[in-house]
């Protein structure tokens, strides 16, 4: 009887106590995260002292192999003009660019679709070198050259499953020496790739806002 | 969990061969306090510890417990700073945050009874000192925290026994539980109040000591 008793409890607390790590994520809405970071040296002041900037009309998505490529550029025209705005209503002014009237600043934004996967180790060059950008500044672009993430080491970084990623460059001031481009704010959507494509638009375009509205240091004012 | 089972039971099995000792089974609730509040601020419903007690005189009884308590929470949309292993820059990242913190007490565990085993209720004041073994886990997104560290801990304690009849009782009691902190806070202070009920199985011959 005693020891049927015993059992009966254990039993009921095995009831209870089922798991450590109770609850947790049930949708893939709830692995979204919005992660920002920016060159530390730079203040509200730095950011405010910008106000011009390009932006190339593509999303360039980085993929280990060529036949992994999901992203056929269907989400990039809204997902760059949201970005746009959010850099518009910050103050800032998109310019076309010239070598004349190069802008303060560029915005790239790239897409990834695999894990373990980040562009510091690859060549970022191959990707991006269609941009003429590049050219305006008195630099040298070519092979070899990639961004410089003050930040860095990034590789530890292993964007998952899906990710944004929007980088704010500075081209006035790289470093030739190493052909680094200095990166001086990411924002990162990173999340899962599932779900019908427009909820896969709704989930970037909130937690893309939600970058820019963990970052009060950026903006005109 | 399936060898303190067999242990528990062997210990039950052999209780008429050993005088004056208790063997308690406890359900318990935990409110976190402190630093512990800051980070899983809900109470938890997930606790339990297995106690055996000896008497050493009438009153006094000197005991050991291990215990476990989940606190858990989902802090749905947050946003915080945090770093990466083996990079020092700060990543502000806003997404569900769900935090755990599991801890397992052990502890010797020292009891004066304010009656004697004749009553029908025994009060009891206790403390209880030892380590406990704490892990604090983050998630958020995909992204993992998990962290694990010794802990030492005390507990003072009060309680009551409400035998039923010569071996079995009711335990009713209120611990109040601090760990001290490790690595340097990454594993918080540790503090809650702990309320357990539970069964206790006696073999009854306190006076035969």
């Amino acid at each position: 009887m005693k020891r049927l008793l015993f059992l009966l409890l254990t039993g009921l607390f095995a009831q209870l106590l089922v798991s450590c790590y109770p609850e947790g994520a049930d949708d893939t809405e709830d692995y979204d995260v919005a992660m920002t970071t920016y060159d530390r040296d730079k203040d509200a002041s730095y950011f405010a002292g910008l106000k011009t900037f390009s932006m190339p009309d593509t999303i360039v998505y980085f993929v280990s192999k060529q036949d992994d490529i999901t992203g056929d550029h269907q989400f990039d025209e809204s997902i760059l003009q949201l970005i746009e705005k959010q850099f518009t209503d910050l103050g800032y002014q998109r310019i076309a660019g010239s070598e004349s009237t190069p802008p303060d600043f560029v915005v790239t934004v790239s897409a990834f679709a695999n894990v373990n996967y980040y562009f510091v180790n690859n060549n970022w060059y191959d990707y991006w070198n269609w941009y003429d950008g590049w050219y305006w500044y008195n630099w040298n672009f070519g092979p070899n050259w990639g961004p410089y993430y003050p930040w860095a080491p990034v590789s530890i970084l292993s964007y998952r499953s899906g990710s944004i990623v929007i980088d704010m460059l500075d081209p006035d001031n790289v470093v030739e020496a190493s052909n680094k481009i200095p990166v001086i704010w990411s924002g990162i959507v990173d999340g899962v790739i599932a779900g019908s494509q427009s909820s896969i638009l709704q989930r970037a375009d909130k937690q893309i806002k939600q970058c820019f509205a963990q970052s009060p240091y950026l903006g005109t004012k | 969990m399936k060898k303190l089972l067999i242990i528990a039971i062997v210990l039950f099995g052999m209780s008429p061969l050993v005088k004056a000792q208790m063997l308690n089974l406890n359900y318990q609730i935990s409110v976190p306090l402190g630093d512990l509040k800051d980070f899983t601020d809900k109470a938890s419903f997930r606790g339990m510890d297995l106690e055996y007690h000896k008497f050493i005189t009438e009153r006094f009884s000197m005991g050991t417990a291990i215990g476990w308590n989940v606190f858990y929470q989902d802090k749905n949309h947050a946003t915080g700073d945090f770093r990466f292993k083996g990079n020092d820059n700060l990543y502000t990242m806003t997404g569900n945050q769900y935090r755990y913190v599991n801890t397992v007490p052990l502890t010797l565990i020292g009891r004066y009874f304010l009656t004697d085993g004749t009553s029908a209720v025994q009060p009891f004041l206790g403390l209880g000192a030892g380590a406990r073994w704490t892990e604090k886990r983050l998630e958020i997104g995909q992204y993992t925290s998990t962290l694990s560290r010794w802990q030492f801990t005390f507990a003072p304690e009060i309680g009551m026994l409400v035998p039923f009849n010569d071996q079995v009782a009711l335990n009713v009691g209120a611990r109040y539980s601090y760990g001290t902190k490790a690595s340097h806070g990454r594993i918080p202070e540790f503090q809650s109040f702990t309320f357990s009920i539970g069964l206790v199985l006696m073999s009854n011959n306190k006076t035969a000591e």
